[in-house]
């Protein structure tokens, strides 16, 4: 953080580091601190006593409230409309004074408590002369709001998302490293100045987690609900050492319109009984990851969708504490990062049909997606003409997990289909019965509307 | 898993087997393993006809299984959700209300595996091509 006003205000913009931010579910206080409340389906400025209050936590006393909450109404409205851009602008136009010293000093210390970064802002004034551990005590206040502040950190932060062009000369000074001759020598280290964040927070994984949950944040249908005070603050979710929750298989890699198969022969499967140590991913039961990547892209895979179904679940219940924890949990599995993008895409809500075949006639791949035929490709269908398998109407883009999950429905044997596979019961059906099958599926898979 | 001898097993250890044989399932269409899955049905089928056999009293040895739900952490919730939606396919023909309300409930909140079989299910019910016997 800056310790002299500097004019960064002059630089505004979305792109700035900044105390005030908004999102689709209301305008926020760094570091998660609600400036709006619903009413009905419109979003309001919380009450001018409390808006100062807790703006003046960080910018001091001379915030100028009746205008602020003026600012904060506007962008409530646009927010109300749906535009979260518009309400950005807004924002950033914001009549703030510089962050106090005290605020810093406050900033510093929630930051390093909640393990979130300070955003970069401007500071201004003198300091007073409270005590550290007056700002440690009033810190501990933010406990309850780590999921929230861990989900908009990126928001507060855009360093943290921003992607820098393929051509960007690389500064030194701005990724320094530890001299050479030490332990972690060559090694980046943290900027001058710059606060030490609890070991489990450091890094790369932190940061997945804080990108991971901002993009599940968008997921969440109603304003957060956050946990109660008495709860504990979420722990960093721990894989467990040495845990299995799958039996060996072969790699056989995931292709396109193919879900990956572990190749296991029939015997070795049948007799890949589940491992009583397997790690659970029972709702009542913290959320874990193996340590080490499971042997086979399929049991990968299945770990993936296992943590989409959780993600479901969380965000069904607004459950914003069981959704840091597995994103801790993916942020520290390396070898589940190839999934992201599937877990993220499983969480779309069923589509119509022309949404979906729209998608499908898009350029290009996208990630977390398939395109799927409704009347499958392959030697099952070699009677209906190739025109109709590739007609517009009969491919859809459908997200990749739930691809997947249709592929595998198709090819296992289902007692209300006689015993035989769906593919083998269509068969003997006509061209629009196997529409219609494949159109139910869809549905049933809850791709469909 | 050797090949057992239904004939020799009470009602309850068939009910185990059954549990068994559907945890493997649900581990076997977790990991896309065709041949898992196509040897793990043909298995519960031969144990269902064991059960069958024996009368429709003895099928309802499954009934606590339509809220299988075990404290233990070696289940996973789409294993346990795989032996509901067996259990329930087995017993829409004996105890057709709570048969169908856990597959209505697997349709509406199970794991993605498990809900979409549970819907197909009822979809293929309700159309009257599958009959539950």
């Amino acid at each position: 953080m800056t310790a002299a006003s500097t004019g960064r205000a002059a630089a505004r913009g979305p792109m700035r580091p900044r105390t005030l931010a908004c999102t689709a579910d209301g305008v926020w206080l760094w570091p998660g601190i609600p400036l709006t409340e619903r009413r009905g389906t419109a979003l309001v400025s919380i009450p001018l006593p409390h808006l100062y209050q807790q703006v003046a936590a960080l910018h001091g006393s001379s915030v100028h409230a009746p205008m602020l909450a003026r600012t904060i109404a506007r962008a409530a409205a646009c927010l109300t409309r749906g535009s979260v851009h518009e309400a950005d602008a807004v924002l950033a136009g914001a009549p703030l004074p510089p962050v106090s010293f005290d605020g810093a000093a406050l900033m510093q210390a929630t930051g390093k408590r909640l393990g979130v970064s300070v955003p970069d802002v401007a500071v201004a004034g003198w300091p007073s002369a409270s005590p550290p551990e007056l700002f440690e005590q009033l810190a501990r206040v933010h406990d309850r709001k780590r999921p929230v502040a861990l989900a908009l950190e990126p928001v507060f932060n855009p360093d943290l998302c921003r992607v820098a062009p393929t051509n960007a000369p690389f500064d030194p000074t701005l990724h320094p490293r530890w001299p050479a001759g030490q332990p972690e020598g060559g090694q980046f280290r943290p900027r001058d100045g710059a606060e030490m964040v609890p070991v489990q927070w450091q890094g790369q994984a932190a940061r997945l987690a804080a990108r991971l949950l901002a993009r599940l944040w968008r997921l969440l249908r109603r304003p957060p609900k956050l946990p109660t005070p008495s709860e504990p603050t979420p722990s960093p979710a721990k894989p467990v050492p040495g845990a299995e929750g799958v039996a060996p298989d072969q790699p056989t890699g995931i292709g396109h319109n193919r879900a990956p198969d572990d190749g296991a022969s029939a015997s070795s499967e049948a007799e890949s009984a589940p491992k009583p140590s397997a790690p659970t991913a029972n709702s009542d039961q913290p959320f874990t990851l193996p340590v080490e990547r499971p042997p086979g892209d399929g049991a990968v895979a299945q770990w993936g969708q296992r943590a989409a179904d959780e993600i479901r679940k969380a965000l069904a219940n607004n459950d914003t504490k069981r959704l840091a924890e597995i994103a801790d949990a993916l942020a520290h599995a390396e070898w589940i990062k190839g999934q992201l993008d599937n877990i993220i895409a499983a969480q779309d809500s069923p589509r119509i049909l022309d949404d979906l075949i729209e998608g499908a006639q898009e350029k290009g791949p996208r990630q977390g997606y398939d395109n799927h035929h409704i009347i499958e490709q392959g030697p099952q269908n070699g009677d209906v003409p190739p025109d109709i398998i590739e007609a517009p109407h009969n491919v859809v883009r459908i997200p990749r997990y739930r691809h997947w999950q249709i592929n595998k429905y198709y090819r296992q044997p289902q007692e209300e289909c006689g015993g035989l596979t769906p593919r083998d019961y269509l068969r003997s059906k006509s061209v629009q019965e196997r529409y219609a099958f494949g159109l139910g599926v869809l549905r049933k898979f809850g791709v469909l509307k | 898993m050797t090949k057992l001898d239904h004939s020799e097993m009470t009602n309850e250890q068939l009910a185990n087997a059954f549990v068994e044989i559907s945890l493997r399932e649900a581990d076997a269409i977790g990991r896309g393993s065709v041949r898992g899955m196509q040897e793990l049905f043909d298995q519960l089928r031969a144990l269902k006809e064991a059960l069958r056999a024996r009368g429709p009293e003895a099928r309802k040895v499954l009934l606590p299984l339509l809220s299988y739900s075990p404290a233990s952490r070696s289940v996973f919730d789409d294993q346990a959700a795989q032996v509901r939606l067996n259990a329930a396919r087995e017993l829409l023909a004996v105890v057709p209300e709570p048969a169908r309300a856990t597959l209505e409930d697997l349709a509406m909140r199970g794991p993605s595996a498990q809900s979409g079989r549970a819907g197909m299910c009822l979809q293929l019910l309700d159309d009257g091509i599958f009959k539950p016997t």
